[in-house]
């Protein structure tokens, strides 16, 4: 029975194709004269001839449907063209406003892209893993690395793992070719299967064999250049510290969005040794992983949860856990301490995308207001057509369409806007983004998706009400359309004002975090620091005093200490030990050296016991300083009792406590102070894990500028061997609190470009709404009002629509600058003196932007406004 | 009065001639038959809409047959206005057309 009728698909597609209002007939004769072929022909030629049905008149039906549409089109872009050049304050302000707020979304979802591309080049991406750990003693942390013996475990005794690869930071390395010296920060000491996991494209060299050998290393492109300049490196040795290497590769620079910025890979089997295989405590390892294909990933991670349980003798009363994490998401989510570059900041990513949104948004509510004020000057030409008979659905898309068209004109302005402020906008988010970027695929139809949402957007409101009007009460002309907007525009702007509200809130409160950052003493004096970076294993039984006394001869110079590390870089960490409390020990805590200067020059604090001094037998070599949450640390009741206990650190160094010293905050205001132990000087013996030393001089001057260039040439002169490099410790700080500078940054802008849209809003709809009571106030004046009193009527609405906006956004805006917040360790309470000072600015603005026009509609004379009556 | 199309004269004049039979089939076989133009169903219709919508056409609703696949046949005749349109352009045809054989004879007699 089928068999004898036309395929289905086709008979749709037709019926789809003739609207016309002869739609069944024309499908009834088409399939009876299919039927007719069928019996004649067969039903092979019958289909054929039924789809060819399809196609013939194509180019009659399009014509019948589009003809006319094309002719209104003319009209409709023409009569947009005519009010935008009519209204000219009105378009400025929606061309402006919209094309601000798309010029901010823009930039986000070029930022968002950016943020969302990193780590994507690597091949096998979903296959490659890095392991992280999470270390439970007496306190808490995660890790972004594990002790050595991971690695090689999982690679020998997990079927699921296709490849590992071990990389440590080689720390702070001099790195010399002839006269070329240079400390160097992105270099690893990495295992040959880094090759196999990440992707590095080789320019020379064999990826299979080039780190198989100690003593060889692989270089990124501009390293390569940098030290070998125009010669091929390959078979060339390249110092680094006291060793030489030869360089056996060199590959391609990484790209900017990695992860894992790698300058240097020097071969691991250089480093490789027995105690390696036991020393789980030693977490400075990352370990990346390649999975096999097909691996059921929650199965193996709860395999190797407890790895160091199953394979370490004794745990020393630690819990560690292990865990695997995708290389996809580390530069987004991953927040582990010791990342290798600094991770985004998903939240700061959403908050400004939403304000960016908001601040569209905005724009919008601006178009849709000031078109529903303007209902009455529309509302005439409304009626005439639906007289002439349009329908209502060509109505909608005609005003949809208009704003269509000036969303697109915005649309160009914002593109050259973002286009202008791309330098800016890089600075502040640390980023490379070009004007190429805006032309990938999906950020063009994401660009594509912005237009056609602020174009719908802000023609929705106004094209569904003004195509409701009734003809006879439009022409008729008396109607007070204007009115029936009213609530809704109320609505609209006090979901403005509420947002520029909560901008202000926000910036107040970001700005005040950061002065209180700023001028939070951070138990030491960070002023005039200048930090002199010295390789302690280049000077002679790491003697650093003729080094001191050296510059100390400058009158510039006003003290000099020397030290591992100084607060605002203290990194490095040892599982450390207090003798007799061993269950509950074997904590990393970070460990630095310093000298007899240090304490003063630093104007550190002591709180119990002594610091290092010159004489005392015993205080170079088994001696520790500790800070008070060492104290806590270990459990114990105050710092007078730590005094004189035994300590063993995993660097091989034993002493009694002999001072503590009062916390300071050497890892800035977002961080809780963490354990830190002092020791007196370097380890003895050239070892390549030797911290670096850092030379700290006081210097005061005028001219900061000839005393570092005189610095540097006593320097040269001395040290020829030595790399110069030099930077400030309030710089280190200025650096550690970039992330909070740039929110505030961008908070501020957004928040001025929010305000000055919500103004503009204002702006229009205060000068319709003079224009709409010129008569009453015409009336009003002759009646004897006083030009004050009728300023004060005009604005009071005003003024209660954005008091009642602010007061609503309070709650929202505490809930979310509390959580905001929460990232610091040390923070500022929020007072309520934020949120008077946004309701009285706020208020301000409005009433500064409302008067230009109350005031010019109040003083007018009321002969011109009543003449007509 | 626009003048009609040649399409929309082959129309009316299929429908003309057929009468009371006069339903989409019919009119293109029709047509098919007098001057060997082929349309498509979907032109056709156009056209048909078109002279309705002028007020040359007017329509009646058959019974429905299976072969159409229960739909019922729409059954097309010429109004009023569209006899006088269609005599219109006889005429103008006519007038048009008027000496031609004469004319031809003439030139192949010349030659």
């Amino acid at each position: 029975m089928r068999k004898k009728r036309p395929p289905r698909v086709a008979e749709r597609m037709l019926s789809l194709l003739s609207k016309s209002s002869s739609q069944s007939d024309l499908l009834g004769d088409s399939e009876e004269e299919f039927s007719f072929r069928l019996a004649k022909k067969g039903r092979f030629r019958a289909v054929i001839w039924y789809v060819s049905q399809i196609f013939f008149p194509l180019p009659f039906l399009l014509i019948s449907s589009f003809k006319w549409r094309v002719i209104m089109f003319q009209n409709y872009a023409k009569i947009t063209l005519r009010n935008i050049k009519k209204h000219k304050a009105f378009s400025f302000i929606n061309i402006t406003g919209l094309a601000v707020g798309m010029a901010c979304c823009i930039l986000i979802v070029l930022f968002f892209q950016d943020e969302k591309s990193f780590d994507n080049y690597h091949q096998d991406l979903d296959r490659l893993y890095r392991v992280t750990m999470h270390y439970k003693g007496n306190w808490e942390v995660d890790f972004a690395y594990v002790g050595p013996p991971v690695g090689p475990i999982l690679r020998r005794d997990f079927f699921q793992v296709e490849k590992a690869a071990r990389l440590q930071r080689i720390y702070f390395p001099v790195v010399s070719y002839g006269r070329k010296i240079f400390y160097e920060t992105k270099c690893f000491w990495a295992e040959n299967e880094i090759f196999d996991i990440l992707t590095f494209p080789f320019l020379v060299g064999d990826p299979a064999s080039a780190l198989m050998k100690p003593k060889t290393l692989a270089l990124s492109e501009n390293m390569a250049k940098k030290y070998f300049g125009s010669e091929n490196p390959v078979g060339k040795m390249l110092r680094i510290d006291e060793e030489d290497f030869e360089v056996t590769a060199v590959y391609e620079n990484c790209p900017e969005n990695t992860h894992l910025k790698c300058d240097l890979l020097a071969s691991f089997k250089t480093i490789e040794n027995m105690d390696m295989a036991s020393a789980w405590g030693w977490t400075t390892f990352y370990t990346y992983l390649k999975l096999a294909p097909n691996v059921d990933v929650e199965a193996f991670g709860k395999q190797i949860l407890n790895l160091q349980d199953l394979y370490q003798d004794d745990t020393k009363g630690q819990d560690n856990t292990y865990y695997l994490q995708k290389v996809r998401g580390i530069h987004l989510h991953s927040h582990l301490a010791g990342e290798a570059e600094p991770p985004g900041n998903p939240t700061a990513i959403f908050i400004t995308a939403t304000i960016g949104f908001l601040i569209l948004l905005m724009a919008c509510i601006n178009f849709m207001n000031l078109s529903t004020a303007r209902f009455s000057s529309r509302a005439q030409e409304v009626g005439m057509r639906k007289v002439v008979g349009a329908s209502r659905r060509q109505l909608t898309g005609q005003f949809l369409g208009e704003s269509l068209l000036i969303s697109f004109l915005s649309f160009f302005a914002a593109l050259a806007i973002a286009g202008a402020s791309l330098p800016v906008f890089n600075e502040i988010a640390g980023k490379t983004l070009s004007m190429a970027s805006f032309f990938q695929p999906g950020i063009l139809v994401f660009l594509i998706l912005i237009l056609l949402f602020a174009g719908f957007t802000s023609g929705s409101y106004p094209a569904f009400i003004l195509s409701a009007f009734r003809p006879v009460a439009s022409l008729k002309g008396d109607a007070k359309i204007g009115k029936k907007g009213s609530g809704i525009r109320k609505t609209l702007v006090v979901v403005q004002f509420a947002v520029s509200a909560f901008l202000l809130i926000g910036t107040m409160i970001i700005s005040r975090q950061m002065n209180f950052m700023k001028n939070t003493s951070l138990g030491f004096s960070k002023e005039q620091k200048l930090v002199l970076p010295v390789k302690s294993s280049y000077l002679k039984d790491m003697n650093f005093e003729p080094l001191k006394t050296d510059f100390l001869r400058f009158p510039q110079v006003y003290g000099a200490a020397v030290s591992s590390h100084v607060p605002g870089r203290g990194a490095a960490g040892w599982a450390t030990t207090l003798v007799g409390h061993e269950e509950e020990t074997g904590q990393p805590m970070a460990y630095w050296f310093v000298d007899y200067d240090f304490l003063s020059l630093y104007e550190l604090e002591i709180i119990a016991g002594r610091y290092f001094e010159q004489g005392i037998a015993g205080d170079k070599d088994n001696a520790f300083i500790i800070n008070e949450s060492t104290v806590r640390a270990f459990g114990l009741k105050s710092p007078e009792d730590a005094l004189e206990r035994q300590i063993e650190v995993g660097n091989g160094r034993e002493g009694r406590v002999i001072g503590v010293v009062k916390d300071f905050h050497y890892e800035g205001l977002q961080q809780n102070i963490g354990p830190l132990l002092m020791a007196f000087g370097p380890e003895k013996g050239v070892n390549r894990f030797n911290p670096t030393g850092l030379l700290t001089l006081t210097v005061i001057s005028d001219n900061m500028e000839e005393t570092l260039s005189l610095l540097k040439q006593k320097w040269l002169e001395f040290h020829p061997d030595i790399p110069y490099s030099f930077y400030f410790v309030d710089d280190i700080f200025d650096m550690k609190y970039r992330a909070e500078a740039n929110t505030y940054k961008i908070f501020s802008i957004f928040s001025f470009l929010g305000l000055f849209i919500s103004c503009l809003g204002l702006f229009g709809l205060a000068s319709f709404v003079a224009e709409q009571q010129t008569k009453e106030i015409g009336i009003r004046k002759v009646l004897g009002a006083s030009i004050s009193g009728i300023v004060f009527q005009l604005s009071q609405k005003f003024l209660k629509w954005v008091l009642f906006a602010n007061l609503i956004i309070f709650p929202v805006a505490y809930i979310v600058m509390r959580s905001w917040l929460q990232n610091f360790a040390y923070r500022i309470s929020i007072s309520p003196l934020v949120f008077a000072v946004s309701t009285f600015l706020s208020i301000g603005i409005a009433l500064l932007t409302v008067s230009f026009q109350t005031i010019r509609t109040a003083t007018a004379n009321p002969v011109d406004s009543l003449r007509y009556e | 009065m626009k003048e009609l199309t040649k399409a929309e004269e082959m129309l009316l004049l299929a429908i003309l001639r057929l009468k009371d039979n006069a339903y989409g089939v019919a009119i293109k076989h029709n047509i098919q038959e007098t001057s060997d133009k082929v349309f498509p169903y979907g032109t056709l219709y156009f056209i048909l809409d078109q002279l309705t919508n002028k007020g040359l056409l007017e329509k009646s609703k058959g019974l429905p047959t299976p072969e159409r696949g229960g739909r019922s046949k729409t059954y097309y005749h010429l109004t009023k206005k569209g006899k006088t349109v269609l005599n219109a352009a006889f005429q103008t045809q006519q007038k048009i057309w008027n000496g031609y054989i004469d004319l031809v004879r003439e030139e192949k007699a010349s030659e």
